[in-house]
């Protein structure tokens, strides 16, 4: 196995007229944390969302896990997507499910766990995030610190081999912002492969092993995370970090 | 207004009611089953959603009356003698679906698509996705429409005379036609629906909040 957890090549991709992304060609290792950064528009979301397949492609390859994904069929990522946890802005809890049901239903009913195992994983990943309290709460009864809390959770409780998190902080307040990249510090410290879209430019800095740069869809840079921060090799790059001003 | 023709005709328009209640539960669950099929039909796009449009094409805009002229007189012609009971359901089921297809559809289309997305990245298959998220918060958003149709559906039930099925309406006109006394049974008449309407329009009304405060909004 190499230690390059996902590759693409030559990737490209339209919505209906508009290009997307142009030509992406990049490597996630395995055990690090990838960054992606870039303008609103750039097509970072859209980028972290071909590796679980939420988003198809029009050309190029993207091998995952060393499975070569073909973006027409439809049940490409069947058998690796429950390998891959994500963590969307809005969290997205279900509402209609307590927060044990939400963390549970993954393990539960997709890789069919002993049901004693899966409520003692959950337990204890809720501790470890400070809600070992609210198991038995419904979505809407939690702050929005504490919902994205319980969907990085519910993502982990899957055991996955590599996790996207598409800038979960966004919507949040800035005192709840805290709690929650802590967890992800804690988690890149845990060696998990990490694929993080943020504009927190200060906890880019403390985790990126690798940025990955994207203006509007295209890769301007790609680069180890310390040394992007500190000489962007283009133009684009330190205009834009003058800008983020962190 | 006389109170002894009111009395004589208590237990005519008890059986009335009872028929009525009956016929209206049997169809109206047999709508509701139908409406879930057709919706998650054409919410999924399966193969041959198109027909399922004309169904509820044809089934929204023909009249009661006619679908059950349909069922009665026009089916025989083929060899196929349905009794009146039973036409008066498979009506209401015909009608019924259509409005429940709308209702449940328009649910389901309702559920954000982010939710739907929440489902596949934990790994739910199509189904486990339908049976967990989907539908448990496409039936709060359909539950308005719902009940709209179930009250619409038991108000139709007084079209099922014009196939002499002895329901409310049919038993008023009846002794109406027996014994000319109009004003009593059509009070009669008013009350016993009334009597099946008011609680459950209430009492959906009241489900339908219960379930919003509890499960909505995440």
């Amino acid at each position: 196995m190499t230690d390059e957890i996902i590759q693409v090549r030559h990737l490209n991709k339209k919505f209906g007229d508009k290009v997307v992304l142009t030509d992406i060609n990049l490597t996630i290792p395995k055990n690090k944390v990838t960054v992606v950064l870039g303008p609103s528009g750039s097509g970072k979301s859209t980028l972290i969302r071909t590796f679980n397949g939420l988003e198809s492609f029009d050309s190029g390859d993207l091998e995952i896990f060393g499975q070569k994904i073909d973006p027409h069929d439809k049940k490409a990522f069947a058998v690796i997507k429950h390998e891959i946890g994500m963590v969307f802005q809005s969290y997205d809890l279900f509402p209609n499910r307590t927060v044990m049901q939400n963390i549970t239903l993954g393990p539960l009913k997709v890789q069919k766990r002993n049901e004693k195992e899966v409520l003692g994983q959950a337990r204890q990943l809720l501790a470890e995030v400070g809600l070992e309290k609210f198991e038995n709460y419904y979505p809407r009864q939690l702050s929005g610190g504490q919902k994205q809390r319980v969907a990085i959770v519910r993502a982990l409780i899957l055991n996955p081999k590599l996790m996207l998190f598409d800038e979960v902080t966004a919507s949040l307040d800035p005192e709840m912002v805290r709690g929650v990249l802590e967890i992800l510090k804690q988690l890149a410290e845990q060696d998990l492969t990490m694929v993080v879209v943020t504009h927190e430019m200060n906890f880019a800095k403390q985790v990126a092993d690798k940025v990955i740069f994207l203006d509007s869809g295209e890769i301007v840079e790609e680069q180890a995370g310390q040394k992007f921060f500190q000489e962007p090799q283009t133009k684009r790059a330190r205009v834009f970090l003058e800008s983020m001003s962190f | 207004m006389s109170w002894i023709y009111i009395q004589q005709a208590i237990p005519a328009f008890i059986n009335g009611f009872f028929l009525t209640l009956k016929l209206a539960t049997i169809g109206i669950i047999g709508a509701l089953l139908l409406g879930i099929v057709v919706a998650f039909w054409l919410y999924y796009q399966v193969i041959g959603h198109h027909v399922l449009r004309l169904y509820i094409a044809v089934s929204r805009n023909t009249p009661l009356l006619i679908q059950l002229f349909f069922i009665y007189y026009g089916l025989p012609g083929i060899g196929l003698k349905i009794p009146a009971e039973q036409t008066a359901i498979l009506g209401l089921i015909f009608l019924g679906g259509s409005y429940m297809a709308d209702a449940f559809l328009g649910g389901l289309e309702a559920v954000p698509k982010i939710q739907v997305e929440s489902g596949q990245v934990v790994g739910l298959s199509t189904w486990q996705l339908a049976r967990y998220v989907i539908f448990p918060q496409g039936i709060l958003y359909s539950l308005p429409a719902i009940g709209a149709n179930i009250i619409f559906l038991i108000k139709e039930t007084s079209i099922f005379t014009v196939i002499a099925i002895p329901e409310i309406t049919n038993t008023a006109l009846d002794l109406i036609g027996q014994n000319y006394r109009s004003n009593e049974y059509l009070l009669m008449m008013v009350v016993s629906y009334a009597i099946i309407l008011i609680p459950l329009s209430l009492g959906l009304s009241w489900f339908e909040r219960r379930l919003r405060r509890v499960n909505f909004s995440n």
